[in-house]
């Protein structure tokens, strides 16, 4: 199987690319933007910059999902980087899952990474505020969310995966994957709505059942 | 080694609710043995969609490919491939992808370092392994991805346009390796538009026009087909003389200047060269061999 050393070179392509490196000194100065803006805000100054903080997370989480995975097919592609790789002993479906694997493992990465950063920032904030939450429930939040956060990103991989090599323009392929991932996030009320109607037929019913299992983990972090 | 028959390509390409067909090869045929071999033709022949076909990149309209007898990706283990301008993610470094290379084929640890410097050495990019590919200029990444096709000791290579955009020490370099790679009794398919490369390299040579293979013989019998006739250089009374002569009055001459006790210095034969064959093949214009040759004598 050569799905190993594809992966390996997916995750080294992408670990060394800006947009990596962006994503984390980012959300490091989001943390820090964070203080401020709890501080300007009524209430519990720990939990607000907390809701803060892993919401951004989960955006530029989703972001750079969609951005490492359309980007890097779209250069395998363009640049006739898939014509070196193919005229080795690899299969396509060694490519795509090596390519998956590389993917994830960055993804898995960048969530271990963030937890890091967000709950270090959110332990100073809670000390600094002089609020008592204790040190486990934050940690284990955060710890929990980012969890959740690398399974969202499986899926999301594995969607703009399916559209990257269906469709030829890359941006097509992030436009389509954004609509879907914000129609995941927007799937619950549509749920309710359809399974209370009795004008909707049972096929369709099944269908939105479908759907909305396999964007359940955006459900979770509604 | 390669076996080509009858193939045929045609594209389709969208035009506002029509489709036109175009077609790129027009049931091409020949034969690679164990050789050097070069595909020449000019910018949109057919050749690049030749190799893609023989790579098994896409698939032929018909016609057949065979490599070692059998479909490519049965005996992948065996080529090694180097695409016309090629790119690699400029992020990782040289040795990252020559140990990536080396991951694919299964190559044990233990020989890959010996392996590794052998060929950098061999593509004079020493010392430049540990920088990563964005710092390299073309003609580097082009010698690091021919040096990532030899990692496997392929039996075949397949080379397209591996002498573009290369310097003349880059040529140079180029050229020693498939050389060399005639020497081990290798074979190595490539195309080219440096017509003198491919003269000085190549057992056999095949001509693509139009998506038609005008020529396919050995290099020597192309050109000796062609020969124009001699250029005869001589003494005749001290004073250095010069002579052309059709190729059939060759020793007619000689023995009419043999009689006029005139010294012969030197019989030179006059033909053309592969690019002057190429280029009026290329332009269509009929080329005289041999057998019909007027001398200016």
């Amino acid at each position: 199987m050569k799905v190993l050393p594809i992966a390996k070179l997916t995750a080294k392509e992408v670990l060394k690319e800006k947009l990596f490196i962006g994503v984390v000194i980012v959300s490091a100065i989001f943390c820090v933007l964070s203080y401020y803006l709890s501080n300007i805000s009524a209430g519990n100054n720990v939990k607000i910059a907390m809701d803060f903080i892993l919401s951004f997370q989960f955006f530029i989480t989703a972001v750079f999902a969609i951005f490492m995975v359309s980007g890097s097919f779209h250069k395998d592609l363009n640049d006739k980087v898939i014509y070196l790789l193919y005229s080795k002993p690899i299969t396509k479906v060694e490519y795509l899952t090596g390519k998956v694997a590389g993917f994830f493992s960055v993804l898995t990465l960048l969530s271990f990474i963030l937890f890091l950063i967000n709950t270090s920032a959110i332990l100073i904030i809670n000390k600094i505020s002089n609020l008592y939450v204790p040190h486990i429930i934050l940690t284990g939040r955060t710890f929990i969310f980012s969890l959740l956060l690398t399974f969202m990103g499986l899926l999301l991989i594995s969607v703009v995966t399916l559209f990257s090599v269906s469709f030829s323009s890359s941006t097509l392929a992030m436009l389509v994957s954004f609509l879907v991932f914000i129609i995941g996030l927007e799937l619950s009320p549509v749920k309710e709505l359809v399974t209370a109607s009795k004008l909707i037929s049972e096929v369709n019913k099944i269908i939105v059942k479908v759907v909305t299992t396999y964007f359940q983990t955006f459900l979770f972090l509604m | 080694m390669i076996e080509v028959k009858n193939l045929k390509k045609i594209f389709e390409k969208e035009k506002f609710l029509r489709k036109e067909k175009i077609t790129v090869l027009k049931g091409i045929s020949f034969k690679v043995d164990r050789e050097v071999f070069g595909f020449i033709g000019p910018n949109g022949a057919g050749k690049t969609t030749t190799i893609k076909i023989i790579m098994d990149f896409i698939k032929p309209t018909s016609g057949e490919v065979r490599v070692f007898g059998k479909n490519i990706n049965e005996v992948k283990e065996k080529v090694g491939f180097l695409p016309e301008r090629p790119f690699i993610y400029s992020s990782i470094k040289g040795i990252e992808y020559l140990q990536f290379c080396c991951d694919v084929y299964g190559i044990p640890y233990f020989e890959r370092k010996k392996k590794i410097s052998k060929l950098l050495e061999l593509v004079d990019l020493v010392g430049a392994e540990e920088k990563t590919i964005s710092s390299y200029s073309k003609g580097m990444v082009q010698r690091l991805l021919f040096a990532s096709t030899l990692i496997n000791d392929p039996d075949l290579l397949i080379l397209d346009e591996p002498m573009s955009g290369l310097d003349p020490i880059g040529r140079s370099i180029i050229a020693n390796v498939i050389k060399d790679l005639k020497s081990q009794g290798k074979t190595v398919f490539y195309s080219s538009h440096i017509i003198q490369d491919v003269e000085r390299l190549s057992d056999r040579v095949a001509v693509i026009i139009d998506g038609e293979i005008k020529l396919c013989d050995s290099v020597s019998s192309i050109v000796s087909k062609y020969l124009k006739g001699y250029l005869i250089t001589f003494k005749e009374n001290m004073q250095l003389k010069t002579e052309e002569v059709k190729k059939d009055h060759l020793w007619m001459e000689l023995e009419k200047l043999k009689s006029m006790k005139c010294e012969i210095v030197s019989v030179e034969p006059l033909r053309l060269s592969l690019e002057d064959i190429f280029v009026k093949l290329v332009k269509g214009e009929g080329i005289e061999s041999s057998s019909n040759s007027k001398a200016n004598s």
